[in-house]
C-alpha cells in the first residue's frame, strides 16, 4: 500500500511537470500578450521594457525554468490582473468561497442523485422512475446558465422568495452562517446537472446488478429485500458510482464561471476564463496546476476506493493470473 | 457468457443479434428513442428541402417576430430577422454533425485506449493513466478557447477543440470497467482456456462494458452540444450565419427575458434529441445485455 | 418627536438640530436644491461588473482595467462642457507661448488632498513621470504617441527608456504653475489634458501606484473618497469634506454593488441599483425599456459616442480593388439595420466617420452619397471589379472583437446585407479580443475583413480621423489624406479652414472606402426617476459624448430628489 502510494505520488509529480510544460508552451504560443491594449499597440520600446521587467523577453524555455524554480518554492508570482496581491493569496482567498459552493453542491447533487437513482432503479418504469428521468433530462438538457437565469427571474424577481445572489452577503443565515438563503439558488442551479448524471449512473448500474445471477440467487435463498440491496446490489453498483464521483468532484470544487458571475459569487471559477482571455500567465499556470493536482489526487483516491469496494481489484495493477 | 465460448462462433453471433433486435423492438421506449433520433437525422439530412427559408437570409423588416405573429414564420424570427424554424432545422444538421463526430472520435480513441489499459494493466496502464491524468487536468472549455484562438471559428475547429478532451471520459470509464471485468470468472476462464487476448477484450469484455459506455455517449451528445453553447456564451462559438442549437441557446441568453422563443425552441430541440439518444442508449443496452430477460 | 425620558431630551434635540442642519448643507458646505431628499438619503447605488478585469481607481495607473467608480479621487486639469468645449478643471486657466509648444497651466487656488495637504503642480509632474515610466508601461502610453505633435516632448524617448523620466517635457514652475512642452504645434492640447489626472506624489512614493485600493492608504483630491472596499462585493465612496474643486458633490455617498452585467437590469427593477450604462443593457432590456413609458423617459442619452464600421485589407485581393470596397459600402442597408436591429434608441445610420455634432462633421449631407445604400449601384461596382452577380467572389470571414450579442447582431446584419445584395458568402467570426487586436496591428494586417467601433477620446477631428492615417490602426493608406490631416493639425487661428481641410480628408476616406460606415452609437444611461441634476436630465447643446471621460462634472451635479 505504501509503495503503491509512493508510486502514485511520484506519478502525480510527473503529471504536474508535464502539465506545466504543455500549458507554458501553449499559452505562449497563443496570439496576443498580457500587455496588449485595447486601442493600439504599445510603442515598441515601452513594450520591450515591460517584457524585460516581467522576464518575458527571454526564450520561453528560460522563462519556464525561471517559473518552475520559483513555483517549487511555492512562489507563483503576481497576477497581472490584480498586481497588488500574489497568485497564491488570490487563489487562497477565492478558492475558499468556491470550495464552499462546491461542497454544498456535491452534498446536494450526490445526496439527491443517488437517492433518486436508487428509487428509480428499484421502481423501474413507475412514476418515481419517470419523475427522476424527467428531472435528469432537465438537468442535462438545459445549460446551467439558462437554469440560473430562470431561477433568478422566478424565485428572485417574480416571487421574491429568495435573494438573487451574493453568497452569504444577504445576512439571512441560520446556524452561525452555516446555511444562508442566498446559497439555495446557486447550489440548486449548479447541482442539477451533476445530480442528473449521478442519478442516471446510479440507476443504470443498479438495474445492471439487480439482473445479476448472484442477486437472484440471494433472493432465491430468501434473503430479505433490504439485505439484498445492501449486501449485493449497492455494493456491486458502487464502482460506476465512484467513477462518477471521481469525475464530478474536481469540476465542482474548481467552480463555474457561469454560476459564479450570474450569482455574484466571488470565487475562483471566473479566473479560469478571465486569465486565459487576459493572457495572465501566472494565473493561467497556477489554475491549471491546481486543477491537475486535484484531478491527480481524486484519481488516486478513486483507485483506492475501487479496491476497498471490490477486493478483486488489485492496487498497482500487477499482471498475473 | 462463459459457456457460449464452446459454441460455434458464427451460430452464436447470429442468434445473439437476432435476440437483440427482437428485444429492442419489443421495448417501446427504445423504439420511440430511435424514432426521435431518426427524425433529427432526417431533418439534418434533408434540411435543404424541409426548411421554408434559407437559414442565413435576414429579413430586416421582420426582426424578432414572436411565434405565430406572422404566418410565414411559425416559430418567429431571430435577432437578425432570420426564420427561426429554418434555423432550427439547419441547426439539427450542425449540432448533429458536431456532436456525432466528437463522440465518434471520443469512442474511437477512448474505448481502445481504456480497454487495453484496463485489461493489461502494468506499465501500459500506468502510462495510459498518466496521459489521461495530464489530459484531464486541462479544463475542456479552456482548451477549446486556446484552440479556437489559434485556428478560426469554422466547424472543423470546433470539432477538433471539443474532441481533444472529449475522449478522456470514455477512456477512463472503459478502463474502470475493464479493471473489474478482467477479474470476472468468464474472463479468467477464457484466459485459462487460451483464448487470445484480442478476442477477450474486443468480444467478450467489450460487450459487457458496453452499458456504461453507451450511457456515457448518450450523455456526451447533448454534452457536446452544450459545450458548444458555452463557447457561444463567452462569445467564441461557431461562425455566423451557420445555425447550431448550442449557439442559439447561448446567444438567446441576452434576449430570453423578452423574446422567450429564442431560448425555448432550441432548448426543446436539444432536450428531445437528448431524450431520443438516451432512450436509444437504454434500449440498446437492454437489448445487447445477455443478462436481460423478460 | 418622541421623548420618553427627560434625560434624553437634550441629546435627541442636539441630534435633531444636527440632522436638520445637515439637510441644508453638504460636507463641503454646499446647499442642496430645494427638491432634494434629506442629506442622509443622498446615496446613489451604482452597479459594478463582478467579472471585470480591474486593478485601479486611477486613470494614470490603468485606463483599460478600471475599478467601478474610477476617477472620483482626482480632478483632471481640463474638463469639457456638454458641447465638448474645454473648461477649467483643476487648472483655472492656461496659455501657450509664442513658440506654440510651451503651455502653461495654472492650478486653482487652495486645492486640497483629503489628508489636508495642498494639491500642487509637483503632484501632476510626478504623475506624468510615472505614466511615462517604462517600468510602469501604462496601458494608455500609446496615446501621447498617437496624438503625434500633441505628444509631450521626449515622451517616446522616455517610454523607450532612452531618456530618464526627468527629461519629460513637463515641469512645475511653482506650486500652482505647470509647464507642458509638446513635440510640435498642437492647438487642441487643452482637450487632451482632460486625461491629466494627478496622483499624490507623497502617497505614490510611500505606498506605490495602488495606494488608492485600500481605505487606509487612499487619499483623494476628487469629490469622493474611499470609505470601504470589499473586493467583488461592495465599494463605498463618501463625499470628500476637503474637496475644493470644480465639481463639489451633492451626494453624500456612492455605493458600488458588484454583480454580473446580465443581472443589472433585474437588480434595477428590484430597486437594488439606481443606474445602468447602455453598454450593460441587453437587447431584451432595451425592449423592456422601449415598451415602458416611465423607463423610456428615464433612459437619457447624453450624445453620440462612437462609430461602427467595416474595414478591409486594401493591399490584397479582393479588397485591393476599389470597386469591391465601393460595392460593400453601397450594399449595407444602414437605415434598416439601425431601425430594426440596432434600434433607434441606440444608434443613427452612418455614412462617415465623424458623427453629427462633432467638430467638422458633415452636416450638409455632402458626403452621404459616397456610401449611400444602393444595391443596384453596389452590384454595378462588383461587376466592374470582375465579379458579376457575385460569381467567383472568394468566400470571406468577417472578424469581430469579442462583441456582445447585441452588437454582434448588428455586424451580422451588415454582413447579411452585403451577402444578400451582392450574392456572395460572408461568415462572421467573433474573435477573442487579444487575437483580434494582435491580427489588426500586424503589418501587413492579418484581417481581410472586419467590423469594429471606435469611440471619441477628445472632441477634435484629429482623434477620429487620426486612426485612419498610415501610422494608425488600419492598414488603409492614402497619401493625400495623410498630408491634409498633417496640414490641418498644424493650423492655428483659422478654425473654418481647419474644418474644411478635415472635411476634404473625410471625403477621401469615404470615397476611397477606407471603411464602410454603419452607424453612430448613442451613449445612454438608465436612471432611477429620483436621481436628478441638469447634467443628466437636460439635453445638451451638442450631440456627442467622450468615452473614458463622460460628463465628469455630473458627479458634482446629480442628487437624489424628494419622493413624490
Amino acid at each position: 500500500m505504501l509503495i503503491y502510494l509512493a508510486q502514485r505520488l511520484l506519478a502525480l509529480a510527473f503529471v504536474l511537470l508535464a502539465v506545466s510544460m504543455i500549458v507554458f508552451t501553449l499559452m505562449h504560443s497563443v496570439p496576443g500578450g498580457p500587455f496588449d491594449t485595447q486601442q493600439a499597440k504599445l510603442p515598441k520600446a515601452a513594450r520591450e521594457n515591460i517584457e524585460r521587467k516581467y522576464g518575458l523577453d527571454k526564450p520561453v524555455w528560460q522563462q519556464y525554468l525561471n517559473y518552475m524554480s520559483h513555483a517549487v518554492r511555492f512562489d507563483f508570482g503576481i497576477p497581472y490582473q490584480q498586481p497588488q496581491t500574489t497568485v497564491a493569496a488570490l487563489i487562497g482567498k477565492t478558492w475558499l468561497v468556491t470550495l464552499q459552493v462546491g461542497i454544498m453542491t456535491i452534498i446536494v447533487a450526490f445526496g439527491l442523485g443517488i437517492t433518486a437513482g436508487m428509487f428509480a432503479a428499484y421502481h423501474q418504469n413507475s412514476w418515481v422512475d419517470n419523475i427522476v428521468t424527467f428531472f435528469s433530462m432537465l438537468g442535462v438538457t438545459v445549460p446551467n446558465f439558462v437554469i440560473a437565469m430562470w431561477f433568478i427571474l422566478f424565485f428572485g424577481v417574480t416571487r421574491q422568495w429568495l435573494p438573487t445572489g451574493g453568497w452569504g452577503k444577504s445576512g439571512d443565515c441560520l446556524c452561525y452562517d452555516l446555511l444562508c438563503s442566498d446559497w439555495i439558488l446557486p447550489v440548486l442551479a449548479y447541482a442539477l446537472a451533476p445530480m442528473a448524471i449521478i442519478a442516471r449512473y446510479t440507476r443504470a448500474s443498479i438495474v445492471d446488478v439487480i439482473r445479476e445471477d448472484y442477486v437472484r440467487t440471494a433472493r432465491a435463498k430468501g434473503l430479505g429485500e433490504s439485505k439484498v440491496m445492501r449486501r449485493h446490489v449497492l455494493r456491486n453498483a458502487q464502482i460506476p458510482m465512484v467513477t462518477a464521483l471521481g469525475t464530478e468532484i474536481p469540476n465542482l470544487i474548481t467552480g463555474s464561471i457561469f454560476i459564479e458571475t450570474i450569482f455574484r459569487i466571488n470565487g475562483l471559477g471566473k479566473f479560469f476564463v478571465t486569465s486565459t482571455l487576459n493572457r495572465d500567465y501566472p494565473m493561467i499556470m497556477a489554475t491549471f496546476l491546481l486543477v491537475a493536482l486535484l484531478w491527480g489526487i481524486t484519481f488516486m483516491l478513486t483507485d483506492i476506493a475501487y479496491t476497498l469496494i471490490d477486493p478483486r481489484v488489485k492496487l498497482g495493477a500487477k499482471k498475473e493470473a | 457468457m462463459a459457456d457460449d465460448l464452446d459454441d460455434g462462433i458464427d451460430f452464436e453471433h447470429r442468434s445473439f443479434w437476432n435476440d437483440a433486435s427482437r428485444r429492442f423492438c419489443r421495448n417501446r421506449l427504445a423504439v420511440t428513442g430511435l424514432a426521435i433520433v431518426g427524425l433529427v437525422a432526417f431533418l439534418a439530412i434533408f434540411a435543404d428541402f424541409l426548411a421554408p427559408f434559407p437559414y442565413d437570409h435576414a429579413y430586416f423588416d421582420k426582426v424578432l417576430l414572436e411565434p405565430f405573429q406572422h404566418p410565414d414564420h411559425p416559430l418567429g424570427t431571430d435577432e437578425v430577422g432570420r426564420d427561426y424554424l429554418s434555423r432550427l432545422i439547419y441547426g439539427a444538421r450542425t449540432s448533429l454533425t458536431v456532436s456525432l463526430l466528437v463522440q465518434a472520435i471520443a469512442v474511437l480513441i477512448g474505448v481502445p485506449v481504456g480497454a487495453l489499459s484496463g485489461y493489461f494493466g502494468g506499465r501500459l496502464d500506468f502510462a495510459v493513466s498518466r496521459v489521461i491524468d495530464v489530459m484531464t487536468a486541462f479544463p475542456s472549455l479552456l482548451f477549446a478557447i486556446l484552440i479556437i484562438s489559434v485556428l478560426d471559428g469554422g466547424l472543423p475547429t470546433i470539432i477538433i477543440a471539443l474532441s481533444i478532451t472529449g475522449w478522456i471520459g470514455i477512456a477512463r470509464l472503459t478502463r474502470a470497467q475493464f479493471l473489474t471485468l478482467r477479474e470476472q470468472e468468464y474472463a479468467l476462464a477464457a484466459k485459462a482456456l487460451g483464448v487470445p487476448s484480442s478476442k477477450i477484450i474486443f468480444h467478450d469484455l467489450l460487450l459487457n462494458a458496453l452499458t456504461p459506455i453507451l450511457v456515457a455517449v448518450s450523455f456526451g451528445i447533448p454534452g457536446t452540444i452544450f459545450a458548444e453553447a458555452g463557447l457561444s456564451f463567452i462569445g467564441l462559438g461557431i461562425n455566423d450565419p451557420l445555425a447550431s442549437w448550442g449557439k442559439m441557446v447561448g446567444v438567446s441568453n441576452a434576449y430570453v427575458r423578452v423574446y422567450w422563443h429564442l431560448a425555448l425552441f432550441p432548448t426543446i430541440a436539444i432536450a428531445m434529441t437528448m431524450l431520443g439518444f438516451s432512450f436509444l442508449g437504454d434500449g440498446l443496452r437492454d437489448a445487447l445485455d445477455p443478462k436481460y430477460e423478460e | 418627536m418622541p421623548t420618553r425620558s427627560l434625560l434624553f431630551t437634550p441629546l435627541v434635540l442636539a441630534l435633531w438640530l444636527h440632522t436638520s442642519n445637515a439637510q441644508e448643507k453638504t460636507v463641503t458646505g454646499l446647499a442642496l436644491p430645494p427638491d432634494a431628499a434629506p442629506y442622509a438619503e443622498q446615496v446613489l447605488r451604482i452597479p459594478c461588473n463582478n467579472s471585470a478585469n480591474a486593478v485601479t481607481f486611477d486613470f494614470s495607473v490603468s485606463v483599460y482595467q478600471p475599478y467601478c467608480g474610477s476617477n472620483f479621487f482626482n480632478d483632471p486639469l481640463v474638463t469639457f462642457d456638454k458641447a465638448l468645449n474645454p473648461q477649467p478643471g483643476a487648472a483655472e486657466s492656461w496659455s501657450v507661448a509664442d513658440d506654440g509648444v510651451t503651455w502653461t497651466f495654472i492650478l486653482h487656488q487652495g486645492l486640497m488632498w483629503s489628508d489636508g495637504t495642498p494639491v500642487t503642480a509637483h503632484d501632476y509632474v510626478a504623475t506624468f513621470r510615472f505614466s511615462a515610466d517604462p517600468d510602469h508601461a501604462w496601458d494608455f502610453a500609446w496615446y501621447y504617441t498617437f496624438v503625434d505633435k500633441g505628444g509631450i516632448k521626449n515622451w517616446d524617448e522616455v517610454i523607450a527608456g532612452e531618456l530618464p523620466v526627468e527629461a519629460l517635457g513637463v515641469r512645475a514652475i511653482d506650486d500652482r504653475t505647470l509647464e507642458i512642452i509638446t513635440k510640435g504645434i498642437f492647438p487642441p492640447l487643452p482637450k487632451i489634458m482632460k486625461y491629466a489626472y494627478a496622483l499624490q506624489k507623497k502617497a505614490l512614493a510611500e505606498h506605490g501606484p495602488y495606494y488608492n485600493n485600500e481605505p487606509a492608504t487612499a487619499v483623494s483630491s476628487g469629490p469622493f473618497m474611499l470609505e470601504s472596499f470589499d473586493h467583488g462585493f461592495k465599494v463605498v465612496f463618501k463625499a470628500n469634506p476637503h474637496y475644493k474643486g470644480y465639481r463639489p458633490p451633492r451626494l453624500a455617498r456612492i455605493e458600488g454593488i458588484y454583480m454580473s452585467p446580465a443581472t443589472y437590469f433585474i437588480a434595477y427593477l428590484n430597486n437594488e441599483i439606481d443606474t445602468i450604462n447602455f453598454n450593460d443593457l441587453s437587447p431584451a432590456d432595451f425592449a423592456t425599456i422601449e415598451r415602458d413609458p416611465e423607463l423610456l423617459a428615464n433612459y437619457l442619452r447624453p450624445g453620440l459616442i462612437g462609430t461602427d464600421y467595416v474595414f478591409f485589407d486594401p493591399h490584397n485581393p479582393p479588397f485591393d480593388n476599389l470597386d469591391v470596397r465601393k460595392a460593400f459600402a453601397h450594399a449595407i442597408n444602414r437605415e434598416a439595420i439601425v431601425k430594426s436591429i440596432y434600434g433607434e434608441i441606440k444608434a443613427v445610420p452612418a455614412h462617415t466617420m465623424l458623427m453629427p455634432g462633432f467638430p467638422a462633421a458633415d452636416i450638409t449631407g455632402d458626403l452621404t452619397d459616397y456610401q449611400r445604400f444602393d444595391c443596384g449601384l453596389a452590384k454595378e461596382h462588383l461587376a466592374k471589379a470582375g465579379y458579376p452577380n457575385g460569381a467567383d467572389f472568394p468566400p470571406q470571414v468577417m472578424w469581430l472583437r469579442n462583441e456582445n450579442p447585441g452588437i454582434a447582431a448588428v455586424y451580422q446584419a451588415a454582413a447579411a446585407s452585403i451577402s444578400q445584395c451582392l450574392g456572395i458568402n460572408i461568415q462572421v467570426s467573433n474573435k477573442d479580443n487579444k487575437v483580434f487586436m494582435d491580427a489588426l496591428h500586424e503589418r501587413p494586417t492579418k484581417i481581410a475583413l472586419g467590423s469594429v467601433a471606435y469611440a471619441i477620446d477628445f472632441a477634435d477631428p484629429i482623434n477620429l480621423l487620426g486612426i485612419w492615417v498610415s501610422s494608425g490602426r488600419h492598414s488603409w493608406r492614402h497619401q493625400r489624406f495623410d498630408e491634409i490631416l498633417d496640414e490641418a493639425s498644424n493650423l492655428i487661428g483659422e478654425p473654418a479652414r481647419r474644418d474644411s481641410l478635415f472635411h476634404a480628408a473625410e471625403r477621401i476616406l469615404v470615397d476611397d472606402v477606407g471603411g464602410a460606415f454603419i452607424a453612430h452609437r448613442w451613449a445612454g444611461d438608465l436612471w432611477r426617476p429620483k436621481v436628478r441634476g441638469a447634467s443628466i436630465r437636460d439635453p445638451g447643446p451638442n450631440d456627442t459624448y467622450g468615452s473614458h471621460s463622460g460628463n465628469d462634472w455630473q458627479w458634482g451635479d446629480i442628487y437624489i430628489g424628494k419622493a413624490q
